[in-house]
């Protein structure tokens, strides 16, 4: 008995060791917030938390006209000291546990983010799997305040929009708190975020009024990537530019592309896009070498003439996604930016070059030459048959 | 000359017994008088039919025996009315009477075994029941049990070895075997500790179980018991050793597994396919019952970033208006559970109907609807409570019931870290445990790799090498002393 207590004891005494969450929380006695907002303001950061109304989402009697979300907003010295401060205003203890993003304005991460994000990573509470985003032309605050019609969680509207347009179109890209803090520690590669806005009326898409209508008074809407350097936000790429740095990245899952002919418009639907950037002559020739797969999703003519029409159509797809990614990086090297990483793929395939321009990387990056070489197959036509086509051709 | 010597022995046995027995209005003591000769029959009201026709071919026989002037003539007459034997002390005297039986006195004393059976007919199984398979279950009667083993396996290998036990009751006990399968240490082992053993009363079978449990503290059953005669023949052909005790249709089986107490004799009579895989949803069950309730506390107290957000959502908006904390809400519906489940047993069937209504409609409904408890925890302690109904054995389904209570205040104290902790005490503890001497956790500690064909899985019949058997025998006492 004596030797079971023993044991027992010293059981207990590793306890301390583990890591793990201590302190037990009621689940009626905490408040789940979805989204974190990060404005400036004149004493420092000005946090505005998006927090769930559980009851409202998902509860099944006592369901008022009340919105599910509820927003409260606090200015602190820094960002955690504004989340503290945020109980003066807040009904229960503050559960960061669920976030699904947090929100910068174009402000504040003009500045740079690195406290904010600090906080995020050593915070114990946070799952490290919520996404980054910047607001554009709008303050943090208002994009969080913004009701969604569906969804009734503004918090989730955006990050499955996000994830839509990045699977299903491609100038988006969800990226989270972990490889965000990896690109920004890591040489040769600069962080990007994806933007996000209000389209309409941003006051009186705060009102529940504003869901009560087919089409509500703002909506909250996706935009392109937005490119930082270090941890300060320097500009917008647009919808081409994105489409090509995804391209880059090799993060394009499936697309469509347009091609104009003589005949009209063609689109094509990409199902598999892969790419590859090969280091030329180190440290300043790189060549990317991208295969397409690709369905004709729309014609003009209904069908296409043979095996030379549609070798016609895949070299102007070839093009355009060659356009994209040249676009796209000669912005970059506007910016004398790398955020699709040419220096990681100096560092990978010649370290010992690497070693010697990781310094001046960010003079030399402009000034390097890149080769686009795309490789388009079609798979489907999407004709039904090929009568037409061998009777034209 | 002998006339004299007869009545002299005679006298002295009745005396004998009269002095034994002399508060006891039930003692009859019928002296029968034929040719000069006095037989006295002497048995307890009631238990012993005398016809007149078998008297007279008795006193025929006795007679003739008497002109024979043989030794054995009373036992010669005796055997005319059913199975006799010779009777040598007082104490075997008041044996006989006490057993129900007939004791003969002439010049001797007989014991005639034509004692009535007071015991109920072979009845349906009751506690382990099954869809497929034989429906007979044991008997309170020692004698109709130990039948319907000896109709089960015709093995002149089964052995019966009788006991009398308790100083008080004198009850029959019969250890039952395989002479050659069966293990010696083991049976030596059960022996010494059955005879060893100053007990006073035997009134069920659990008053042995106590004797050959392990000594070491535990919740878990180490002696399994059952009223299907199959299970045990089943048993004594692993080598396994069988207690019938007189008065309770439950034979006690060692040693036994802890797999054991998953396992249903059903397994073996359904295609080994389907047995294999509702064996390993028993599996399952033992954990969902074990550790339901303290999951769902340690997820909602500590670990709030591991449910999924919508869950999360809706678990919250459940919780909203609750007024107690959620260990108190599971505890509240838990024990409502046992008392519910505790009055259902001990009811009249009659009444059994009301309590469930009370329960399911009162206690469930009503009590989520006035806000007391969330609708998650009457799930929780639903899924729980059926999970624990799936167990083939009471035994182990009580004992987990126990430990759910253990795991529910670890996870209130310390979250899944809590959890964890049990979880390995508990191995710990299972490890430690001994079924006369042979491991509690055999197949798994120590690894036997036949086993495995019929632990987790059942094998097909056919495929199986041989009959599990216990191989292992391990003198954890020694063990234990040795550390």
């Amino acid at each position: 008995m004596k030797k079971v207590c023993i044991k027992l004891v010293l059981l207990i005494l590793l306890l301390p060791l583990l890591t793990s969450c201590y302190s037990q929380t009621e689940l009626n006695d905490m408040m789940i917030a979805t989204a974190i907002g990060v404005d400036k303001s004149t004493t420092g950061y000005e946090v505005t938390l998006q927090v769930l109304n559980p009851s409202e989402v998902a509860g099944t009697s006592g369901k008022t006209t009340q919105p599910g979300i509820s927003c409260y907003s606090e200015s602190g010295e820094t960002f955690f000291h504004a989340i503290r401060r945020l109980t003066h205003v807040t009904p229960r203890k503050i559960f960061l546990g669920h976030i699904r993003f947090v929100l910068f304005s174009e402000g504040v991460s003009q500045d740079g983010i690195i406290e904010p994000l600090d906080f995020l990573m050593r915070d114990h509470e946070m799952r490290s799997d919520f996404a980054l985003l910047v607001s554009k032309d709008i303050s943090a605050k208002k994009v969080l305040e913004v009701l969604s019609p569906i969804e009734q969680i503004p918090a989730n509207k955006i990050i499955n929009g996000l994830s839509a347009s990045e699977d299903f179109y491609g100038p988006s890209l969800e990226v989270e708190l972990e490889e965000f803090y990896q690109h920004y520690l890591s040489g040769g590669i600069e962080p990007v975020m994806n933007g996000i806005t209000v389209l309409g009326n941003s006051e009186s898409g705060k009102e529940m009024t504003s869901l009560e209508q087919t089409t509500p008074k703002a909506v909250l809407k996706v935009k392109y990537i937005a490119l930082f350097k270090k941890d300060m936000f320097i500009g917008w790429l647009n919808e081409t530019e994105s489409l090509g740095f995804n391209y880059l990245i090799n993060e394009i899952d499936n697309t469509v592309i347009v091609v104009m002919t003589e005949t009209g418009a063609y689109t094509f639907e990409v199902t598999k896009a892969e790419t590859k950037i090969e280091l030329v002559k180190p440290p300043a020739s790189f060549n990317v070498v991208t295969t397409l797969n690709v369905t004709l999703g729309e014609a003009p003519t209904g069908f296409v003439k043979g095996k030379e029409g549609i070798n016609q159509l895949t070299s102007l797809v070839e093009a355009k996604v060659g356009d994209y990614m040249s676009s796209c990086v000669d912005r970059l090297q506007e910016e004398q930016t790398d955020n699709v990483g040419f220096g990681q793929v100096v560092n990978r395939k010649a370290p010992s070059v690497w070693k010697v321009v990781e310094e001046e990387w960010e003079t030399l990056f402009p000034t390097i030459t890149v080769d686009y070489q795309v490789d388009v197959e079609m798979t489907h036509n999407g004709q039904l048959s090929d009568d037409e086509s061998e009777d034209e051709g | 000359m002998r006339k004299q010597v007869d009545i002299e022995q005679t006298m002295a046995i009745i005396d004998k017994i009269k002095k034994d027995l002399y508060h006891r209005e039930d003692l009859v003591i019928r002296p029968i008088t034929v040719n000069d000769q006095t037989v006295y029959f002497i048995y307890l009201t009631n238990t012993v039919e005398l016809k007149s026709e078998d008297l007279q071919v008795f006193f025929i026989r006795l007679l003739v025996e008497k002109k024979r002037a043989k030794e054995t003539g009373l036992l010669q007459a005796c055997l005319q009315l059913g199975p006799s034997e010779k009777q040598q002390t007082p104490h075997d005297y008041l044996n006989t009477i006490l057993n129900h039986q007939l004791l003969v006195v002439y010049d001797e004393a007989v014991r005639v075994n034509i004692g009535k059976n007071f015991h109920r007919a072979i009845g349906e199984v009751k506690t382990q029941e099954v869809v497929r398979g034989p429906r007979e279950a044991f008997t309170e009667s020692v004698v109709v049990n130990q039948a319907m083993l000896r109709e089960r396996l015709k093995n002149k290998q089964l052995m019966f070895q009788s006991l009398t036990l308790g100083t008080e009751t004198g009850t029959d006990v019969k250890v039952v075997y395989l002479a050659g399968v069966c293990k010696k240490e083991h049976l030596d082992d059960v022996l010494k500790r059955l005879k060893e053993a100053q007990i006073a009363a035997v009134l069920e079978s659990h008053y042995l179980e106590t004797l050959l449990e392990t000594k070491v503290k535990t919740v878990f059953p180490t002696v399994y018991n059952t009223e299907r005669p199959d299970v045990i023949a089943a048993g004594l052909l692993e080598g396994r050793i069988a207690v019938i005790v007189d008065g309770t249709p439950f034979v006690l089986l060692v040693p036994c597994l802890l797999f054991d107490f998953i396992q249903s004799s059903e397994d073996y009579y359904q295609r080994s396919d389907i047995a294999s895989a509702i064996r390993m949803l028993r599996v399952l069950s033992l954990f969902i019952a074990l550790l339901t309730p303290a999951v769902f506390i340690a997820l909602t107290l500590f670990h709030q970033e591991v449910i999924p957000t919508a869950l999360l959502v809706s678990l919250a908006a459940q919780r909203e208006g609750i007024p107690f904390p959620a260990l108190l809400e599971v505890l509240l519906m838990e024990i409502t559970f046992e008392l519910l489940r505790e009055a259902g047993v001990r009811l009249p069937s009659a009444v059994g109907s009301a309590v469930s209504i009370v329960g399911a409609l009162v206690l469930g409904q009503a009590a989520v609807e006035a806000g007391i408890v969330s609708n998650a925890m009457v799930i929780i302690v639903s899924i729980t409570a059926i999970s624990n109904f799936v167990f083939p054995s009471y035994d182990l389904a009580i004992s987990i019931r126990l430990l759910r209570f253990v795991f529910i205040l670890l996870a209130s104290l310390f979250g899944l870290v809590g959890i964890t902790l049990g979880l390995v005490l508990l191995v710990h503890h299972l490890t430690t445990l001994d079924s006369i001497g042979v491991s509690y956790l055999t197949g798994i500690a120590p690894y036997d790799e036949t086993a495995h064909a019929d632990l987790w899985v059942r094998k097909r019949l056919d495929k199986r090498q041989h009959l599990f058997t216990i191989r292992h025998v391990f003198k954890r006492d020694k063990v234990r002393k040795g550390v």
